[in-house]
C-alpha cells in the first residue's frame, strides 16, 4: 500500500504566498539594510512589509514585475514607518559589529583596516542622508535601479530624482573627502611617508 | 566643452545618461584635459564604494521565520472572520474549512460541514483546510471515504491514517476524488493529537456529468 501522506499536497505554502515572495526576499533584505544600515531594522522592515502583503497574496499574483513592485512596497513601509516614529533613525547610524565581519581573507590587515574605516565613514554618512536621498542612493548608486525604472517606482520626476542624487552624493563625497579613492593616490600617500 | 561643464555633467557621465552629442563633446574634453580625468576616475571610485558597501547575511533562518510569522499573525487576526466565513467558501469551490477551533478550550469533538458537490465518474479536487491556532508537530490524520466515493488512483483504499506536523494558522490537504454513483454519503475526517481528538463530517453528494463547457467552468475554479 502505497503512503497516504504521499497521496496529499500538504503545506504551509499552498497558499501561494511563499511561492511568489521567497525568490525575492533575498534582495528585498538586501536592499531594507541600504535602508536602515542595520541587520535587526531591516529584517524588521521586510517582516512588516510580508505581513502587509499576506492578505493581499491574490493581488500580487497579478502583478507582471513583482521585483521592482516589492521594491517599491519596501520603500513606502521605510518611509511610512519612520514618518510615523515607529523606527528610531539614530539606531540606523553603524552596525559596527557586522562591520568588523566584513574583513576580505584575501587582502592584507592593513588594507581590511583601511576598508573597515571606509565602511564606517560610509554608513555613517549614509544616516545622516534624510530617507528619500538614502533611499534613492541605495535604489541606484547600490543596488542598481536605473533612474528610469525609479521615476516610475518612486512616481517621482527625473530631474527631482537627480537633484536627490546629486545632493545625497555631494554630502557623501564630502564627509568620505579624507580616504583615499583612488589607488594613484593612497600610492603617493604611502610614498610621501617614506 | 570646459571643465566647469564638464563638472556639472560628471553624475551624468557616470550613470551613462548624457543625450550623445554631450557625451562625445565630454569625450572630447578628457583627451586633452588630465585634471577632468581625474575627477571621472575618483566619481567612478566613489561609486564603486557605495556597490561595494557590505551588507552582512541576515541572521539565520530569517526567511522562513518572516514567511511563517506573516502567515501566523494574520491567521491570528482572522479567526472570528474564518469561522463565520468558511460555508460560503465551501460551496462555491469544493473547498472545506476544517478545525475551526480544533483542541481550543471548550471545542465541541464531532463538527458537521455544510458538504460540496461532485459530478459523476470526475476527478474532483476537495481541499480541506485546517486551520489550527498552534504547532501541532505530531498530529494523528485520517480520512473514511463512503463506499461509492474513491481517491483518484487508489479505488480500494478506503481509509487513510497518517501522522502529520500542522503548523499554526492554516494547513492545506489537497484530495482528489471520484465518485462512482449518484448515492451521497459522508467523508469523515478526524485529527488526534495527545489523548484529544476532533472528527469532521462533510457531506458529498453527486451530480450527473456536466456538459464540456461546464466542466471547464468548473475546473478553472477549483
Amino acid at each position: 500500500m502505497a503512503t497516504p501522506i504521499r497521496l496529499f499536497r500538504t503545506s504551509r505554502g499552498d497558499d501561494g504566498f511563499e511561492p511568489l515572495v521567497a525568490p525575492h526576499l533575498e534582495r528585498l533584505y538586501r536592499l531594507a539594510y541600504r535602508f536602515t544600515g542595520n541587520r535587526s531594522d531591516a529584517e524588521d522592515l521586510v517582516q512588516d512589509l510580508l505581513i502587509q502583503l499576506y492578505p493581499r497574496r491574490n493581488e500580487l499574483t497579478g502583478v507582471e514585475r513583482l521585483g521592482p513592485w516589492l521594491a517599491r512596497a519596501l520603500y513606502y513601509r521605510f518611509v511610512d514607518t519612520l514618518r510615523h516614529g515607529t523606527r528610531d533613525p539614530l539606531r540606523s547610524a553603524v552596525d559596527e559589529e557586522i562591520l568588523q565581519d566584513t574583513a576580505d581573507p584575501r587582502t592584507s590587515p592593513e588594507q581590511d583596516a583601511e576598508n573597515a574605516l571606509l565602511h564606517r565613514r560610509l554608513a555613517q554618512a549614509l544616516a545622516e542622508l534624510n530617507p528619500d536621498q538614502r533611499a534613492l542612493v541605495a535604489l541606484h548608486d547600490m543596488e542598481g535601479y536605473t533612474l528610469e525604472e525609479l521615476q516610475d517606482m518612486l512616481d517621482t520626476p527625473l530631474g527631482t530624482l537627480k537633484s536627490r542624487l546629486h545632493r545625497a552624493r555631494r554630502h557623501l563625497r564630502a564627509a568620505l573627502a579624507t580616504e583615499p579613492f583612488v589607488d594613484e593616490l593612497r600610492v603617493n600617500k604611502q610614498r610621501s611617508r617614506q | 566643452m570646459n571643465c566647469t561643464e564638464l563638472r556639472a555633467q560628471l553624475d551624468d557621465l557616470v550613470d551613462g545618461s548624457l543625450p550623445p552629442a554631450v557625451h562625445e563633446a565630454a569625450q572630447r574634453h578628457l583627451v586633452d584635459c588630465a585634471a577632468c580625468r581625474k575627477a571621472l576616475e575618483q566619481e567612478r571610485v566613489f561609486r564603486g564604494h557605495l556597490r561595494a558597501h557590505p551588507v552582512p547575511p541576515p541572521s539565520p533562518g530569517f526567511a522562513q521565520r518572516a514567511l511563517h510569522r506573516a502567515r501566523a499573525q494574520r491567521s491570528g487576526h482572522g479567526h472570528r472572520g474564518f469561522a463565520v466565513g468558511f460555508i460560503s467558501a465551501t460551496a462555491a469551490a469544493l473547498l472545506a474549512w476544517l478545525a475551526v477551533s480544533v483542541f481550543l478550550p471548550g471545542g465541541v469533538k464531532q463538527e458537521a460541514l455544510p458538504g460540496v458537490t461532485l459530478t459523476l465518474h470526475e476527478t474532483q479536487s476537495v481541499k480541506l483546510v485546517f486551520n489550527v491556532p498552534r504547532d501541532l508537530p505530531d498530529a494523528t490524520l485520517s480520512l473514511q471515504l463512503p463506499a461509492h466515493i474513491e481517491l483518484a488512483g487508489y479505488p480500494d483504499q478506503r481509509e487513510l491514517v497518517w501522522q502529520a506536523a500542522l503548523h499554526t494558522g492554516q494547513n492545506l490537504l489537497t484530495v482528489p476524488l471520484i465518485a462512482r454513483d449518484n448515492s451521497a454519503g459522508e467523508l469523515i475526517a478526524k485529527i488526534a493529537y495527545r489523548g484529544e481528538k476532533k472528527t469532521f463530517r462533510l457531506r458529498l453528494t453527486v451530480n450527473a456529468p456536466r456538459t464540456s463547457s461546464r466542466i471547464r467552468a468548473a475546473e478553472g475554479m477549483v
